[in-house]
């Protein structure tokens, strides 16, 4: 089931009249820049009322504009006015919820509290939809990790978060902005003012997005411009040009959706940009220090962080994040994962430098070196994979908990072309590339030396992994095979040449690598063997694999009972098979024992 | 003078109807007072001792208002002994008061039960003096100074009143300020008071320089209750970082105050004074009262009460203590058979009462050959110094010292102390007898007793709680030097004089000793 067919069943398709307090959680995202401006300026304007006359302490429930939106100071007030991060249970636990679908939790109480009976809400099962629930959970600031495979989906995630994002900014400068009013009068009165509240971090940005492109970055920006209705948007012209989508031709119809969403507009992925809130504006191109939101790619952000490590720069930027967004994992993932990592250590870290902090309002948690556990991780990502799964694992401490929803897989094999997936044993990831080398060079080749599959040509042998392509490459310059190899690193002629060569059948083997499909997605001609010596992550490469052997076939230059996808897979690989097997179909697959299994489909 | 006479009197009042019973008269006051004008120059060393034994010349309004509650104390019809225990200042009366002390314990001075209880697994079981003195003074809520040594327990003294307060408020955080003069002892005081409040759960943080400002930053806006600082470090706290202010402080401690103000961090305390609030205890500790101290004392502390005490009672377990009982026609002789005959080689160190003596003897050593040097105020700081270094270095053994030597200055292992003149006061024979048997060597101290030193000695006997043993030498060994060295005396008198006109000083030569021993008191007044 994905994500659009609970929203259809839950929330679209049966539509009741929904109570005013869910109206305006349940996020139909059609209709939610309205509601979400109505609520910002709800927002302002208390900010407006706290600072002028903030004698009136206990006023915030009375004003009206934020009574009917008070569940984010709620949430908010109860996550971090805490003096100390209390333990959360970890026990992640998976299980199949009624509308939530497959979901792991660390904390079975994020599943108490927003579960359809639950007190958190009252209305009745049916008026709970998936994404009122799942922002209740982003907003509840639990961890929330998304693995979606529709781009729609995630967008809508993406501007949940972004609300929530400016929600979280406004309702902790509000917090700010009075406590230094009441200061202000105090010490204006020269009454003793021990009693201080404490409301901040070491430093002001308290959201960091990490997003994969500039053009990702735009589309963010001009969001939450919009949700900020009746701010002034400074230095907009300037962003227009620099991340704008400029004047790019088009892509070609021949590629598929995802491509074309992903790097439409500007596709740069070195950037980074300091956005700031005041009373009345919205300054983008702030400096860091002065910033409330940073929104970086790795790369941007890895390049500022790592000239720290050498002395230039720092990191104390991070150390009061709150609120953090992964846009677009698997993009993330095919860019460069270590910056990712490297990002997330060091974040919330105590800072080197004061920054001109005020240490006595600086909330005891973040002293005590505890903003880990009370930093909110978002994440949002089309597929999961072992990288986002050990980062969640590893960086997510949040004491709320993280709930991790799953994506359910209904498998995309084709029906009528022969698939064969051999597993092979690897009891550890790290000689995994070995006993799959080892498994090809001594049953396969010689198989296809057998079965001439080799002299026949249009081989494709597809690897996700480019140092993988590079062993294959060297193997079959060893045994005088010729070949050609197109990775993310060849060179567009090079890449040409070995296209033409292959479709002409001069070369019999075409290596291919996982990230130069995802950069460039050619449909290759003259696909006759499809040899997949790891599995692609994304379950639509697999599609397109099959589907250029499809085309020859239907072509008619190759037959059916001679083509054939071949696949080759480890128990590490799990996640990958599962998304292209299906979820019901893997379940059959990873029971058996430890020999080498061939599974045939279909 | 008068007035500071009268203060000192006072304090010598306990002992002074005995001592008129039995001392002889022959301190007569022409004499002391050619003593006195002759000493005017060691002032420095004079003080110091003064100090020492209790109050000190210039402290004229502290010690007026600790006078004040003494008399208040004797009219209240407490007993002399105990009244004197309470204000600990007399010197010399400290076996009366030490007995009086053994029977107070913490509880008695109304320290409550959780700090006694940890005060007894830390194995204090006794007050100490400077603690049963200032305590109940602390807790009466008034501003102290104390005069105490490193050692004496005065950590405590201070703790134990802040924590007692920071126990009836237990919201107050940033409460107590202790500054010291370094680094370590600031670690060291932190120690102690978090071991001493560790059942009140008291935290402590450390300021000081050489480390990171950030974490420390940081800990201090953790509010923790009682901060020890070095002075510097603070102020550069209070100037640069945001959100820390000492507004709320209720209690000031400056440890070894004149330690604080040698290290120049006079100005920075007088701007670190300008921000704390002018409601609050402040104790201040000093080992000596010097004119910066005193100008610290008025700028920092209202009303303050004083207390002295003196560590009287401290002699290390490795020193051997004799006395030889000589006529004093012969000091010489016998000095110089101990000297040349009985510890020939040895390091020593002789401390002779004023500065005439010391020139004189150090010449007739060096006469009959031994390397002598003379260490007094009337050398110059370089002449001192250089003194100093020769004496550290080995190229000579014996240094010939007035009580300038005797405190204040790290002067290295000795073998021997050998007190050519009786200590004054127990106060200055414990830091005499100090500069030998240090760090856990042993030592040998030997005082020469003339017949009119008997009751001067059995005073600090008394003050030491034992007597001492007699070394016993051959008398005959003795006589053989005689002649030698009254040659040597002569020719020593002779060059001493010589280098008393370079000096263009009007002493009169060498003195008569007999009634010197009076007139060291008499010049601190």
């Amino acid at each position: 089931m994905t994500f659009s067919a609970l929203l259809d069943s839950f929330g679209g398709a049966n539509k009741p009249p929904k109570p005013p307090k869910s109206s305006s959680s349940s996020l139909s995202y059609r209709e939610e820049p309205s509601q979400k401006r109505r609520r910002l300026n709800a927002a302002v304007s208390g900010i407006l009322v706290e600072t002028t006359n903030n004698d009136n302490d206990q006023d915030r429930s009375s004003t009206p504009p934020l009574s009917d939106n008070t569940k984010n100071p709620i949430f908010y007030k109860s996550h971090f006015n805490l003096d100390d991060a209390p333990k959360s249970s970890r026990a992640p636990s998976t299980i199949i919820h009624p509308v939530l679908g497959k979901v792991t939790i660390s904390n079975p109480q994020l599943l108490q509290e927003c579960s359809p009976n639950g007190s958190g809400t009252t209305q009745s099962d049916q008026n709970v939809t998936y994404q009122s629930l799942l922002s209740r959970y982003v907003r509840s600031y639990a961890d929330v990790a998304i693995a979606n495979s529709a781009g729609a989906d995630r967008e809508a995630f993406r501007r949940m978060v972004c609300s929530h994002a400016l929600t979280h900014i406004l309702t902790t400068r509000q917090t700010v902005l009075k406590n230094s009013a009441r200061l202000a009068k105090r010490s204006s009165d020269d009454g003793d003012d021990i009693k201080i509240g404490r409301d901040q971090g070491f430093t002001r940005p308290k959201v960091l997005f990490i997003l994969p492109t500039r053009n990702s970055c735009y589309d963010v920006v001009n969001y939450m411009v919009r949700l900020a209705d009746g701010y002034d948007c400074e230095n907009k012209q300037r962003f227009n040009e620099e991340y704008g989508p400029g004047t790019d031709k088009p892509f070609a119809d021949t590629k598929p959706d995802d491509f074309k969403s992903f790097f439409r507009g500007n596709s740069d992925d070195m950037f980074r940009i300091g956005v700031k809130l005041t009373r009345r504006t919205v300054k983008l191109f702030s400096k860091f220090y002065h910033s409330d939101i940073i929104l970086a790619s790795p790369l941007g952000l890895r390049s500022v962080i790592s000239s720290a490590a050498k002395g230039g720069g720092d990191a104390d930027f991070l150390s009061s994040i709150e609120v953090l967004y992964l846009d677009s994992a698997d993009a993330l993932q095919m860019q460069n994962w270590d910056h990712v990592e490297s990002i997330l250590a060091s974040m919330n870290q105590m800072p080197k430098n004061a920054h001109d902090c005020d240490f006595s309002r600086v909330r005891n948690w973040y002293l005590s070196g505890d903003a880990a556990a009370f930093r909110q991780t978002l994440v949002s990502t089309a597929f999961l994979f072992p990288e986002v799964n050990s980062l969640l694992s590893n960086h997510s401490k949040n004491y709320s908990g993280l709930i991790k929803f799953h994506d359910v897989y209904p498998g995309v094999l084709s029906p009528y072309i022969p698939q064969v997936f051999t597993k092979i044993q690897s009891t550890n990831p790290a000689h995994d590339p070995d006993a799959r080398f080892e498994y090809f060079t001594k049953m396969v080749v010689p198989f296809w030396n057998n079965v001439g599959t080799l002299d026949k040509g249009g081989l494709l042998v597809f690897s996700s992994s480019y140092l993988d392509s590079i062993r294959l490459r060297n193997y079959f310059n060893k045994i005088g095979q010729s070949f050609g190899d197109i990775n993310e690193y060849t060179s567009a002629s090079d890449v040409a040449r070995s296209r033409a060569h292959f479709s002409s059948g001069r070369y019999k083997i075409l290596i291919y690598t996982e990230r130069a499909h995802y950069f460039r997605r050619y449909s290759l001609k003259g696909v006759q063997n499809v040899f997949l010596y790891s599995m692609p992550g994304n379950e639509i490469y697999y599609q397109e694999l099959v589907g250029l052997l499809r085309e020859s076939i239907s072509e008619g230059k190759s037959q059916l009972e001679e083509s054939k996808v071949r696949a080759l897979f480890t128990p590490w690989d799990a996640l990958k098979v599962e998304r292209i097997v299906g979820s019901a179909g893997y379940d059959e697959m990873k029971k058996d024992g430890n020999e080498s299994v061939d599974f045939e489909f279909p | 003078m008068d007035r500071d006479r009268q203060h000192k009197t006072k304090k010598r009042k306990i002992s002074k109807p005995q001592r008129e019973d039995e001392a002889e008269p022959s301190a007569a006051p022409s004499l002391s007072d050619l003593v006195a004008s002759i000493k005017k120059n060691t002032q420095t060393q004079t003080q110091a001792t003064a100090a020492a034994g209790s109050g000190r010349p210039g402290g004229v309004k502290g010690k007026g208002d600790g006078d004040v509650k003494k008399r208040k104390k004797q009219s209240s019809g407490d007993s002399d002994e105990e009244a004197s225990g309470e204000n600990a200042g007399a010197g010399d009366d400290g076996v009366d008061e030490e007995e009086e002390e053994e029977s107070k314990s913490f509880k008695e001075l109304e320290i409550i039960d959780q700090l006694c209880e940890t005060l007894e697994t830390l194995k204090f079981h006794k007050p100490t003096p400077i603690q049963q003195a200032s305590i109940p003074l602390a807790l009466a809520g008034k501003d102290l100074i104390g005069l105490a040594e490193t050692g004496s327990g005065k950590t405590a003294a201070f703790a134990l009143p802040i924590l007692q307060a920071l126990y009836h408020s237990p919201h107050s955080t940033l409460f107590a300020c202790i500054l010291a003069p370094t680094r370590e002892l600031a670690f060291q005081i932190s120690e102690q008071t978090e071991a001493i409040g560790g059942s009140l759960g008291v935290k402590t943080c450390v300021i000081v320089g050489g480390m990171d400002m950030m974490p420390q930053a940081i800990a201090l806006s953790k509010r923790p209750h009682i901060i020890v600082a070095t002075p510097g470090r603070l102020l550069d706290h209070l100037e640069n970082t945001k959100g820390f202010s000492l507004r709320s402080l209720k209690y000031l401690v400056m440890d070894e105050a004149d330690r604080l103000l040698d290290l120049d961090f006079g100005p920075i305390i007088e701007k670190i004074l300008k921000v704390l609030p002018p409601q609050r205890n402040t104790y201040l500790f000093s080992a000596t009262m010097t004119d910066k101290v005193e100008r610290l004392q008025r700028m920092s502390l209202t009303n303050p009460v004083r207390v002295a005490v003196s560590s009287k009672y401290q002699t290390v377990k490795s020193l051997l203590q004799y006395f030889m009982l000589i006529p004093q026609k012969d000091k010489d002789t016998y000095l110089v058979y101990l000297v040349a005959e009985k510890f020939a080689g040895k390091t020593m160190i002789i401390f002779t009462r004023t500065i005439m003596d010391a020139q004189r003897i150090s010449v007739l050593l060096r006469l009959l050959g031994c390397s002598a040097i003379p260490l007094h105020g009337q050398l110059s700081q370089t002449g001192r110094l250089g003194a100093l270094n020769k004496f550290k270095a080995g190229s000579r053994n014996i240094l010939v010292a007035t009580d300038v030597a005797a405190r204040g200055l790290d002067i290295p292992t000795v073998d021997y102390v050998i007190n050519y003149d009786i200590a004054g006061d127990s106060k200055t024979y414990i830091h005499r007898v100090g500069r030998t048997a240090r760090a856990g060597r042993s030592g040998v101290c030997v005082n020469l007793v003339t017949q009119y030193d008997i009751e001067e000695f059995t005073r600090i006997e008394k003050a030491l709680g034992k007597k001492l043993d007699a070394l016993e030498v051959e008398k005959g060994e003795v006589s053989l030097l005689a002649e030698s060295v009254g040659e040597a005396q002569r020719q020593a008198i002779k060059e001493v004089k010589e280098w008393q006109e370079k000096k263009k000083e009007k002493g009169a030569g060498r003195k008569m000793r007999t009634g010197r021993r009076d007139n060291m008191d008499k010049e601190e007044i």
